[in-house]
């Protein structure tokens, strides 16, 4: 198995199979369109990711490498997110600091699955709270005046009603 | 841990003028390191000049520090104080430092109750859950695929508007804004011609398009549009052409206020060349 070296924003060498590695759209495109040799000593510089969140993405994708490639995203279907397998649900009980930089992550390496799966994890940590318990669950500071407040709670009547 | 907080590590800062009567200012700066709080005393007396002091704690030793809690309660008020021993805990805010393209992703998991429970959360949430782009995706997640004509009508009353329409009004607004663009383009057509004979085969010439939208009832019809209807009445008697339909014909052109100008530059046309005199 041809394996490739991925080095982190702080320094750390990863050696990672390619095919593993071909997960992230863009060390795909840097292999294949910029010419980068496999057999090729040099590390790839992944700037945007640490040393400990490189080893999670690596091995996330260690474990979905057999995995079909995801669907395209279809605009119209009804997004489900109560479809995390129980190995994603495990990988993902982290600290919020880590969930958010694997989304990061996810996103700078063009990894369509594990973007997936993680913004579906926050959405899940959103759904059926009330604004109380969203600000609760992730510190989120409440700066409306009072007045804003009111507001904010006119216009969005519409939901209330029903 | 660093990326999505700002390079130079600061996570929030504060600043106030104590409530009155003091005139104090006060500043606190939260880094990933340590808590900032700096304090400029002003006082009216001239003898008493005093420097501005700083304080600094770790993360840790500000979770003991009532002096410093009690002094951001007293000058920044308690949603900031609570903000930040979260963050002294470890919980950041990292949720709305997020992309919005990411967030956007998320909201689109997310039902109607969750984006208005957001909304209600704070101001940022307030103006990123009202983007075009939010209710565009919303629309499209709850409808089938979207049509030009939906997407020209949105970009005049955005999304959300759109969202909260109903499927029949929809239908309105869309063949109102379809027959606006026919009328204009027959508003051209109808500025150019100056005989008599080029007017009256424009209007024969739209009337199977607005066969369609003649279930439409119009309650805005005026004067002046009842008297071009005469007018084309005459033309159409003229014609032998079938009254009632080019009656109907006209009435959903009158819908729309282009439709004025309109049908005033036709009887202007009508009129000038050729001499017909109304009743």
């Amino acid at each position: 198995m041809p394996s490739i070296k991925l080095s982190s924003s702080d320094g750390e060498v990863f050696s990672v199979e390619v095919e593993i590695a071909k997960q992230s759209n863009t060390i795909k495109t840097m292999l294949e369109d910029l010419g980068m040799d496999e057999e090729d000593d040099e590390a790839v510089p992944l700037p945007n990711v640490n040393a400990a969140i490189l080893k999670r993405v690596i091995q996330w994708c260690t474990y979905h490498k057999d995995d079909p490639p995801p669907p395209e995203d279809d605009e119209n279907k009804e997004k489900r997110t109560d479809d995390i397998s129980s190995w994603d649900a495990d990988f993902l009980k982290v600290d919020q600091g880590t969930l958010f930089e694997l989304i990061l992550a996810a996103n700078y390496l063009d990894i369509k699955g594990l973007l997936d799966v993680t913004c579906k994890t926050v959405a899940n940590m959103i759904k059926g709270k009330s604004p109380e318990e969203i600000r609760k669950t992730f510190n989120i500071k409440n700066d409306f005046t009072q007045a804003e407040e009111d507001q904010v709670r006119r216009e969005n009547e519409w939901c209330e009603e029903k | 841990m660093a990326s999505l907080l700002p390079k130079n590590g600061e996570i929030f800062s504060y600043s106030a003028t104590a409530p009155s009567p003091s005139k104090d200012y006060c500043q606190l700066v939260v880094t990933v390191n340590e808590f900032i709080f700096r304090t400029w005393r002003i006082s009216l007396r001239n003898d008493s000049h005093i420097h501005p002091k700083e304080e600094r704690d770790t993360h840790e030793d500000f979770l003991y520090d009532d002096r410093m809690q009690s002094e951001i309660l007293r000058v920044l008020g308690k949603s900031v104080l609570n903000y930040a021993k979260a963050v002294a805990r470890g919980q950041i805010d990292y949720l709305p430092r997020l992309p919005e393209k990411i967030l956007l992703k998320i909201f689109n998991y997310l039902e109607l109750e969750d984006i208005d429970n957001l909304t209600k959360t704070n101001r940022f949430f307030d103006s990123i859950c009202n983007l075009e782009d939010t209710w565009k995706n919303l629309f499209q997640r709850h409808t089938e695929a979207i049509s030009p004509d939906i997407e020209s009508l949105a970009s005049k009353l955005g999304w959300k508007k759109i969202f909260f329409t109903n499927k029949l009004q929809l239908q309105l607004l869309l063949r109102r804004q379809r027959d606006d663009t026919l009328n204009q383009a027959d508003e051209k057509q109808a500025n150019k011609s100056t005989k008599l004979e080029t007017v009256s085969e424009n209007t024969v010439d739209f009337h199977p398009s607005y066969e369609q939208s003649t279930l439409i009832t119009t309650n805005k019809r005026g004067l002046s549009h009842d008297e071009s209807i005469e007018i084309d009445n005459t033309e159409n008697n003229e014609k032998t052409d079938n009254l009632t339909d080019s009656q109907i014909d006209i009435r959903s052109m009158t819908e729309t206020p282009n439709t004025d100008i309109n049908i005033d530059n036709i009887q202007r046309d009508i009129l000038s060349p050729s001499g017909i005199v109304i009743d």
